[in-house]
């Protein structure tokens, strides 16, 4: 008796033809599914990259800090927290080295009042950062109530299929996250925390994007400073 | 009672639910006017459209070997792939390896493919409890009602409503509940201690990745990461349809999901999930297990219905239809409502009430015009008419059709006949040049008067004024 596999397979292949002879793995079929048709155009360029991923992010509700180096980190994220809120860090990153003003907590599944955790890279098109599941636990971008991020200045990417090249193999679990967790399931009405984090900060390191963070987040100015410039 | 006499009383009893229409109204406004400032602030929104469309072209014209694909990925990465034929397969499936892992209680993600299949009902049955973690699945679970829209399962519900729901169910006390950040804190706390006690997870996915038989999820409120990444046991339901070849595809689908279906450029969480959790990682399942479901999709590949496959459940056809935002989703009384399910639950399930579906469409056109991968929705449900038409037997307005049609090949009996008609229909209407009831049309003339002829017919006045020019 055939299994429920073949035969659902089987129906597949009959209705599709003869091109669906090659069988998985060979290089036939390798070559196949790679093929993207040569007259589809690509999407616009993206010049300005860091600018596109600072516009995009600040759009998603990314709250945008920038520091110039990994040293000055601490002292940053003191400035977006309270005092007596408790900080977990990712154990597997170059953050489990430093030394914070707020006290540090074990990761464990459960409640976490702040989460710092370090991205692999950004991706300007939407203002995302990408975490791999072998640097960062799952749970800790998901169970914070505030999550702290650290994204290299150098790591931006334009759209996602240069993330793809850039990151290569990753863990058993991809997380793209783009602004704190939301809702609209009551009355379509924008809520942001559903169960995720509430809060999300993101501070850019090194790079030399300190003017472009600060255009970006800092208010536009106002017609009379502009009407007294030459 | 026929199928269409059914669907209609279910759509006059909408009409006249006051809740139901305000909790319409307000879905009518957000989702259409926010898909359209995304597609107007994206430059290249019609581009990513024509991309996303090739590319589910291109996975099902090569859908065996993409299958297959995936399924040796998978396996390699230590993962499990179950083919179902039926729903009552992957019931049966799903619940095995609930049992295997000795689970009690699972929580849930958003998936389509788990209410085609009826899943919680068959997982209570078994003693499993499910846990529905979406917020508006968690919603609608409380209520016990099917969801009532494939990205808002909750939307016909008004705030008032959703608080009587989270009273009876949470023991609240005297705490207040009146604004929606107070509805959205409670769900969270009750459904947080869920998600890190339950044994099992079901999620569904948005696409399947054949390169690298990987599982792509796409949510705003990051429960489809806590229910795929913290239970032992994660377990996909979905649909072979889903596949796609290579994660440059995958990107092409995420860039018009959501700003079709919410208007977002992205959602807040996408992720991609590959196999049990590697040596080192912290979190995520020991498990891994993607069911695959068939249910009658296969038949649809190679006949005119190919391209309702193409489908990637951004719910934008029903956003902005005019029947659905009238009538909701229920009274479509199928899992997938408006136009998208017009087509697809009497293909998929084909009972006779769902005959009535593919009628139910002015047939205005703005479903195919918002359909991200350009789908002929209408095109669709004409033929399914034409299906139906030829299956049925005749019934008093086609018998009249084709009595219209015979005498229009008679051009001298017609204009004597429509001279006659007109001139009995002007005296019917006396002096008031309009009639308020038509013998055999009560259903037409209840809300609307027929204007009475004035004068001759068409033909009779063209003659006159040729004989004048």
């Amino acid at each position: 008796m055939q299994s429920a596999r073949e035969r659902i397979l089987g129906r597949i292949r009959k209705a599709s033809g003869p091109g669906q002879a090659a069988s998985a793995g060979t290089a036939d079929s390798q070559a196949l599914i790679a093929a993207q048709p040569a007259a589809q155009a690509s999407l616009r360029p993206i010049d300005d990259v860091p600018a596109e991923f600072c516009q995009q992010a600040l759009a998603a509700g990314v709250e945008l800090h920038y520091c110039d180096e990994l040293a000055a980190l601490p002292a940053a994220c003191a400035k977006v927290l309270d005092a007596q809120a408790r900080l977990t860090v990712s154990t597997a990153q170059a953050l489990a080295h430093m030394h914070w003003a707020n006290s540090v907590q074990p990761y464990v599944r459960g409640s976490i009042e702040v989460g710092l955790v370090q991205a692999r890279l950004g991706i300007a098109e939407t203002g995302t950062a990408c975490f791999d599941s072998r640097d960062v636990p799952s749970g800790l971008l998901f169970l914070s109530d505030i999550l702290l991020v650290v994204l290299d200045g150098r790591h931006l990417v334009d759209r996602q299929e240069s993330a793809w090249q850039r990151l290569g193999p990753v863990g058993s679990a991809l997380h793209l996250v783009t602004g704190p967790s939301r809702t609209a399931d009551v009355e379509q009405t924008i809520q942001v925390g559903a169960h995720g984090p509430r809060r999300l900060v993101l501070f850019l390191v090194g790079g030399g994007l300190a003017q472009v963070v600060a255009r970006h987040t800092q208010p536009a100015p106002s017609l009379i400073t502009l009407a007294s410039s030459p | 009672m026929s199928a269409v006499r059914q669907f209609n009383t279910r759509a006059h009893k909408a009409l006249a639910d006051s809740q139901l229409q305000r909790a319409l109204a307000k879905a009518r406004s957000g989702f259409v006017d926010k898909r359209a400032h995304a597609a107007a602030s994206e430059p290249d929104f019609e581009h990513m459209r024509d991309q996303a469309r090739e590319v589910r072209q291109r996975a099902l014209a090569n859908l065996a070997m993409c299958l297959e694909q995936f399924e040796q990925q998978v396996l390699a990465a230590g993962g499990q792939v179950h083919w179902a034929e039926t729903p009552d397969d992957l019931r049966r499936i799903v619940i095995d390896i609930c049992r295997d892992s000795g689970a009690r209680a699972v929580t849930k993600g958003k998936s389509m493919v788990g209410e085609e299949a009826h899943l919680n009902v068959a997982l209570e049955a078994a003693g499993i409890t499910p846990w529905e973690t979406d917020l508006g699945e968690y919603i609608i679970q409380l209520a016990k009602e099917p969801p009532s829209h494939i990205v808002a399962p909750a939307l016909h519900k008004t705030r008032g409503q959703i608080e009587h729901l989270f009273r009876d169910a949470h023991r609240l006390g005297e705490r207040a509940l009146d604004e929606v950040s107070q509805l959205v804190d409670e769900a969270r706390a009750v459904i947080r201690e869920r998600f890190l006690n339950a044994d099992v997870g079901i999620t569904g996915a948005n696409m399947l990745i054949a390169e690298t038989g990987t599982a792509v999820l796409v949510t705003n409120e990051g429960n489809g990461d806590l229910t795929a990444r913290l239970p032992r046991t994660h377990i996909i339901t979905t649909s072979f349809d889903r596949v796609v070849p290579t994660w440059d595809d995958a990107s092409k689908i995420i860039r018009v999901l959501a700003r079709s279906a919410t208007g977002q450029p992205i959602t807040s969480y996408t992720s991609f999930f590959s196999g049990p959790r590697a040596g080192n990682e912290q979190d995520g399942p020991d498990q891994f297990h993607v069911v695959l479901l068939d249910n009658h999709r296969s038949a649809l590949l190679g006949t005119e219905f190919e391209t309702m496959l193409h489908c990637i459940r951004c719910g934008a056809c029903m956003n902005h239809c005019p029947v659905y935002q009238a009538v909701g989703g229920h009274t479509y009384n199928a899992v997938y409502p408006g136009p998208m399910g017009a087509v697809l639950s009497p293909l998929l399930r084909g009972a006779p009430q769902d005959d009535a579906l593919p009628n139910a469409s002015s047939f205005c056109g703005r479903c195919e015009a918002v359909c991200p991968v350009r789908i002929p929705l209408p095109g669709l449900m004409r033929k399914l008419r034409e299906r139906e038409q030829q299956q049925t037997p005749a019934i008093a307005s086609r018998w009249l059709l084709r009595l219209h049609a015979r005498l229009s090949r008679h051009p001298a009996l017609y204009r004597s006949l429509t001279g006659w008609g007109s001139r009995a229909l002007a005296l019917a209407a006396g002096g008031r040049g309009r009639l308020r009831r038509i013998p055999l049309l009560g259903g037409w003339s209840r809300e609307r008067d027929l204007p009475a002829p004035q004068g001759g017919s068409f033909q009779q006045q063209w003659q006159a004024r040729k004989g004048r020019g």
